[in-house]
């Protein structure tokens, strides 16, 4: 036990020594993180709006309402502008809009007369989703169109067909008899509308493993934790190297003492040094992102759990090199799958299906997960005991290898 | 004491110590001579317990350093021939963690910390990192480090390659001192002056094999009273081995570029031995006179030079 305490302390020396080596691992996870905050707009920037292009050729009323229909989507997710088909191919060109809508002339009386008339949408082929909204948005709108003449076709074919010979208006006794004689027939339709017999009620609901806060925080913030962890592991691993080289492991296997407890040493060494790091990132979530920080204790404690798990992970990585430049290139060549599948490049949530099931079974994927549960709740008892046996039972085997490697590998057998 | 008997290493096609042995008492100082790659740190690590023999036995102060490694491993201390030092850390910290890897502690560790500081003469930079010391410091430390934990059996894998002399001058007196406080102390080394200075006993190592053994007066008297005379040029080996005989002289070693002779007052007998070696056919650009010593027993038993 001496041993070992006074060689964690040794390792803490040494890696407070080279406190700027460490600085520079954990400051690219930062550098990452700050630029995907700038990418993402910090949560805060405007949301995306679907840009409407309108060349009204008809130029009538009906055209006109068609046009201040189509502009009426949902929290002023359409944002119109009225150009000429000329104009609004060139700015569709210059991927200025999202779509183009060409009310051809003759639309209104086309309508009316119950003819068959077309309407062209030409969609921005450098947007995918916008345009695919507008569309089905422009289908529901030409529907409307339809069943609105079906009802109200008479009294608007007498409004399109203009006031009375020798008058230049509509005189008020026929405004009015027209405007009853809609409010009739809406009155009528209402009857057999409402109360509606299906009612759809819509409840926004968070997946059950997923965050319970929203924005950049909860999406990120676990992944770039472990990102952190996962460079921290990569640059402490690197010290199984600097022990070879400097014969100190080989003095250390000529002592009356074990090589778990040397190994241990380093593994509870570099545990110290993610405790700071977790306790850092974590306190950053609760002050910025509203993290429940009665629950960060536990994701600290399940941070440097998973953390010292891949830390031996990488010491038995290096362990396999033939060299300290060999051991760089083998940790890294598994770091950045690790990173990229395991959640912290891009959040589970951002991944196609097939990544993510695949990212979920990774060490650091599955931390993440239930880091996750741990902080915005949905742990499963069973399976979070699961994953802490599953990662226990890797770490053990790790250590067993990695120990049995040191010996017969550095210290000669 | 160390007990070594029939050890032997091999490394797949190669045998690195092939049935070594000897024993060190306490007090002595026993010396493994022979060149780079003799085998000399191989025998070490087998004694020191990094390297398991392929055969023999080693035992610490009785302890079989396989079986009972820990027990063996306790009263020994080891000083490496390439530096085994924290770099970063200081030469006190340094200390404090090698005397704790051997057992010290507390009070204890603190007192030895202090005193080695004192022998290795480093106690004015104690609480400076090691990578700002001198060379000579370094292997100071190194010392230092290993013997911290004072030990009962000392192996020293070539201490002094690479000190300036000064730092030499007091390592070799620390061996000396630490011997006569009834340490036992194994020392390999390829420099003769340092082995003929230094040890009571030593044993004569090349290619993994024990060439000869003994005192200092006991392996002088292997080679006798006789000088070594080395020739450079080109020799016809029959013709020479037949004149030697006519005279009496034994060849040691002899090829197409180079001879050496054995022989007693060679300095005066130089211009005969010239003579019949002309007669033989030889050609002689460069001759060598050595006065007997470890090296011309090397040069006997081996045909080569220590450094070659």
């Amino acid at each position: 036990m001496d041993f070992f305490l006074a060689s964690v302390r040794k390792d803490l020396r040494r890696i407070l020594a080279d406190l700027g080596t460490m600085t520079m691992w954990l400051g690219i996870p930062l550098v990452i993180g700050g630029l995907m905050h700038l990418g993402m707009g910090g949560g805060d920037g405007p949301r995306p709006r679907a840009h409407l292009l309108v060349a009204d050729e008809d130029d009538t009323l009906l055209s006109g309402l068609l046009e201040g229909a189509a502009s009426q989507g949902g929290d002023g997710l359409v944002q119109l502008e009225t150009t000429t088909r000329k104009e609004g191919l060139r700015k569709l060109d210059g991927g200025e809009g999202s779509a183009l809508l060409v009310i051809p002339a003759g639309f209104g009386e086309a309508l009316l007369a119950e003819d068959p008339i077309t309407l062209e949408l030409f969609t921005n082929p450098a947007q995918r989703i916008l345009p695919g909204i507008l569309e089905e948005g422009l289908r529901l709108v030409v529907d409307a169109a339809f069943y609105g003449q079906r009802l109200l076709g008479e009294p608007l074919r007498e409004m399109v067909a203009g006031p009375p010979s020798g008058a230049d208006f509509f005189p008020d006794a026929e405004i009015a008899r027209i405007s009853i004689e809609m409010n009739d027939r809406i009155e009528n339709l209402g009857g057999v509308l409402f109360p509606p017999v299906i009612e759809l009620e819509t409840h926004v609901e968070a997946e059950e493993d997923e965050a319970d806060s929203g924005g950049f925080g909860a999406l990120f913030l676990p992944g770039l934790i472990f990102m952190s962890l996962l460079f921290l592991c990569l640059g402490l691993s690197v010290d199984l190297w600097q022990e070879v080289g400097a014969g100190t492991l080989r003095r250390v296997a000529s002592a009356p003492v074990s090589l778990h407890a040397f190994v241990a040493a380093k593994a509870a060494a570099g545990a110290c040094v993610m405790l700071a790091v977790v306790g850092v990132a974590l306190g950053v979530g609760v002050a910025l992102y509203d993290f429940p920080i009665l629950r960060a204790p536990a994701a600290v404690a399940w941070c440097v759990f998973s953390g010292v798990a891949l830390l031996v992970l990488f010491l038995a990585l290096q362990s396999l090199a033939t060299s300290a430049r060999a051991g760089s290139i083998l940790s890294s060549a598994v770091l950045f799958p690790l990173l990229m599948l395991g959640g912290s490049f891009f959040p589970f949530e951002a991944m196609p299906a097939w990544m993510q099931s695949v990212g979920r079974w990774t060490p650091n994927g599955m931390a993440v997960v239930e880091l996750k549960r741990l902080l915005f709740g949905g742990v499963d008892p069973l399976g979070f005991a699961g994953t802490v046996l599953a990662m226990a039972a890797l770490t053990g085997v790790a250590f067993v290898f990695l120990v049995h490697r040191i010996r017969d590998r550095f210290v000669g057998g | 004491m160390i007990e070594v008997a029939g050890l032997r290493k091999e490394y797949k096609d190669t045998v690195a110590v092939d049935d070594v042995s000897f024993v060190v008492e306490k007090g002595e100082i026993f010396g493994l001579l022979g060149p780079n790659g003799a085998g000399k740190s191989t025998a070490i690590g087998c004694i020191c317990g990094l390297l398991r023999p392929t055969a023999g036995e080693v035992r610490v102060l009785g302890h079989d350093v396989v079986s009972e490694r820990r027990r063996a491993r306790e009263r020994l201390g080891v000083v490496p021939q390439e530096l085994a030092l924290y770099m970063d850390l200081s030469a006190r910290e340094n200390l404090s963690y090698w005397g704790a890897a051997w057992g010290l502690r507390g009070a204890e560790l603190e007192s030895r910390v202090r005193e080695v500081l004192e022998i290795v003469s480093l106690t004015d930079r104690s609480r400076e990192a090691v990578k700002n010391f001198s060379g000579g410091m370094q292997r100071r430390l190194n010392f230092g480090c290993g013997i911290v934990h004072q030990p009962q059996v000392l192996l020293l894998d070539e201490p002094t390659v690479g000190v300036d002399p000064q730092s030499r001058v007091k390592l070799l007196d620390l061996v000396r001192q630490l011997a006569a406080e009834g340490t036992c102390v194994l020392y390999t080394t390829h420099y003769m002056e340092e082995a003929e200075g230094l040890c009571d006993r030593l044993a004569i190592l090349d290619r993994g094999r024990m060439l000869a053994t003994g005192d200092l007066s006991q392996l002088r008297g292997l080679i006798g009273e006789r000088d070594l005379l080395r020739f450079t040029g080109r020799f016809d080996e029959d013709a020479v081995r037949a004149a030697a005989a006519q005279e009496d002289v034994e060849v040691v070693g002899v090829d197409e570029s180079s001879l050496t002779l054995a022989l007693s007052g060679a300095s005066g007998r130089l211009p005969s031995v010239f003579e019949w070696l002309g007669r033989s056919g030889s050609e002689i650009r460069e001759t060598t006179l050595k006065q007997p010593s470890l090296e011309s027993l090397f040069i006997k038993l081996t045909g080569r030079e220590l450094r070659e």
